[in-house]
């Protein structure tokens, strides 16, 4: 069982679109808006450039109010099987103030044998968080999420078409999907070039990631530096195969295998495209009012844009989230990240490595519906041997605490 | 614990039809995307009606061994009445909205109430005798049946009580789930 959804606006609009089962097309909106006091790292963040592992910091950190972003989630059920999905995100930051975190439809018949089917097709992330379940891909638990899923939030995202064939029982359901995509070659750049972040900036459809300054200054091309991610470089369609086993009451298992199949050495307009595959795990599991997560990801991203040149980065991160609820109305969260990256080159004082770990502790408020009240503590140690070419010392120990206030719609 | 089920079956007799004492047609209304009441006991051969009170169109369905249906409700529709001739649990969701879920209990004995908010149900008027008393709940570990057991009656009141080994409940947060 799931708690009961709460905070939808529904409308009905009329049958104009699609004739439906029960004549009427049913449209609702469920979104927020964010409002942030923030205490910032004192390391230059990555969205301005700099090698911080966090979505706020600056060399004269100083705490800021500030709005983080705002998300609207539509839904509109065409017919009972056939729904449209699409959520728009606003930040002052991204590249694009107002961007497409997804837009899909999704088409599943009712069934009523064990064996349910469905398909959908558009622009989606694969199913690999177990955090991010919340209205504009947001966690119930933390503001920011894990290494691993703030990866997938700001490089991946695929445009392409998913089949999905449930076995469903009152003791476990299964389930397996496979997905046929393009548009994510560019995916893998951020950790080749910056490495792991531990940040809520997700990048929309349009969005253009910033990559650090000392890359640009390398290249000798004027900053900002920034790449695509929605891009289709080769003609080779990339894919994954995901299974997920849940076993009531005990656990559930989630597995699944990416691959872009990008063609290393294809170039369009001055992007590179990054052959990545990655394999990602995660068991989830309640006991009493506590639920734990944990996912663990290892993957490699590779470029050879010509023969004397090639990139390979190999790179790895797990977490453990232990959330709380203590009663209807409040629920903290502790999480511990570990990661690691390296980019391995032709030259050998050019490989960049990296590690480090990440603590996050959040308690959250929610007195009504329409009201989230957060605050969050994160403490990132990680040794990046690029900093070096910044001028700054490899190890940082970066610091921010966040205060939010999320307003969602009635 | 509320909404837990205990049916009274009379050892070496048969019991008379359920529906001589428990309401042979039940409406399950949909409201705030939730099926209400979460659980509903039935007589077998009895019916639901299934009334979308809510803003938005639902598309009710079984896969339980006991009763396989599908039927689209629009808002402020209301279903012809559904029959369920076997006795069981029947599992109900909604196509549309993956968090609904309710259960119908449908039980051969008349003898058969619904705990309240107290944990406690009263079953009225059963004749002297002996019965075996089992117990159901939704959150009971599944493929496990409630604890079972026996009471003789003597035609007074007599007080029965079990503790049920339960699965935790769903946290009760204010959520804003997306469609993740």
């Amino acid at each position: 069982m799931r708690p009961r959804l709460a905070g939808r606006t529904a409308l009905t609009l009329c049958a104009i679109l699609l004739p439906s089962a029960a004549g009427a097309v049913d449209f609702s909106v469920d979104g927020y808006a964010d409002l942030r006091l923030i205490v910032p790292s004192n390391q230059v963040s990555w969205q301005n450039g700099g090698l911080g592992k966090l979505r706020f910091g600056a060399e004269d950190a100083r705490p800021d109010l500030q709005f983080a972003e705002a998300a609207v989630e539509g839904s509109v059920v065409i017919t009972p099987e056939l729904i449209g999905i699409a959520t728009v995100r606003v930040a002052e930051k991204q590249y694009s103030a107002v961007d497409l975190l997804e837009g899909y439809l999704r088409y599943r018949p009712v069934s009523t044998s064990p064996w349910r089917w469905s398909v959908r097709g558009g622009a989606f992330f694969p199913p690999v968080s177990l955090e991010n379940t919340e209205v504009g891909w947001t966690s119930p638990w933390t503001l920011t999420p894990s290494a691993i899923n703030s990866w997938l939030g700001e490089e991946v995202r695929i445009i392409g078409a998913e089949g999905t064939l449930e076995w469903r029982s009152e003791i476990r359901n299964v389930s397996l999907s496979a997905a046929i995509f393009g548009f994510n070659e560019p995916a893998g750049v951020l950790l080749a070039d910056r490495g792991w972040s531990l940040s809520d900036a997700f990048t929309g459809l349009f969005g253009r990631p910033r990559l650090p300054d000392v890359e640009a200054r390398m290249l000798q091309v004027p900053l900002p530096l920034r790449t695509q991610e929605i891009l289709q470089i080769d003609k080779q369609p990339g894919w994954y195969a995901a299974a997920a086993w849940d076993e009531t009451g005990i656990a559930k298992l989630n597995f699944i295998a990416y691959d872009n199949e990008a063609n290393p050495s294809a170039i369009y307009d001055g992007t590179i495209a990054w052959r990545t595959a990655f394999q990602d795990v995660g068991v989830s599991t309640n006991l009493g009012n506590v639920t734990l997560l944990a996912q663990g990801m290892t993957g490699q991203t590779s470029i050879r844009p010509n023969a004397f040149f090639s990139s390979d980065t190999r790179f790895s991160a797990a977490y453990l989230l232990a959330g709380w609820n203590l009663d209807d109305d409040w629920r903290i969260a502790a999480r511990f990240d570990v990661f690691a990256a390296h980019a391995h080159t032709p030259i050998a004082a050019a490989d960049t490595r990296e590690s480090g770990n990440a603590v996050t502790a959040a308690i959250n408020y929610l007195p009504t519906q329409w009201l989230r009240v957060t605050a969050e503590a994160i403490r990132v140690d990680s040794t990046r041997s690029e900093r070096a070419l910044a001028g700054i010392s490899p190890k940082a120990v970066e610091n921010q605490f966040q205060l939010s206030l999320r307003f969602y719609l009635p | 614990m509320a909404n837990a089920v205990v049916m009274l079956t009379p050892d070496g007799k048969a019991a008379p039809p359920a529906a001589t004492r428990l309401d042979a047609t039940k409406t399950i209304d949909q409201r705030d995307e939730t099926f209400i009441p979460l659980v509903t006991i039935l007589p077998r051969t009895g019916h639901v009606v299934f009334a979308n009170n809510d803003k938005t169109k639902h598309q009710v369905y079984s896969f339980s061994p006991i009763k396989q249906f599908e039927i689209t409700l629009a808002q402020g529709e209301r279903s012809p009445p559904l029959a369920f001739d076997k006795a069981g649990v029947a599992t109900l969701g909604c196509n549309i909205h993956d968090h609904m879920i309710a259960f119908v209990f449908v039980s051969d004995s008349p003898w058969t109430a619904q705990t309240g908010a107290d944990g406690r149900a009263v079953i009225a008027d059963v004749p002297a005798g002996s019965y075996a008393v089992q117990v159901w709940h939704p959150q009971l570990p599944p493929g496990t049946a409630g604890p079972a057991s026996g009471v003789i009656l003597a035609g007074e009141t007599t007080e029965f009580s079990t503790t049920l080994k339960l699965l935790p409940p769903p946290p009760k947060m204010h959520m804003h789930t997306g469609h993740y």
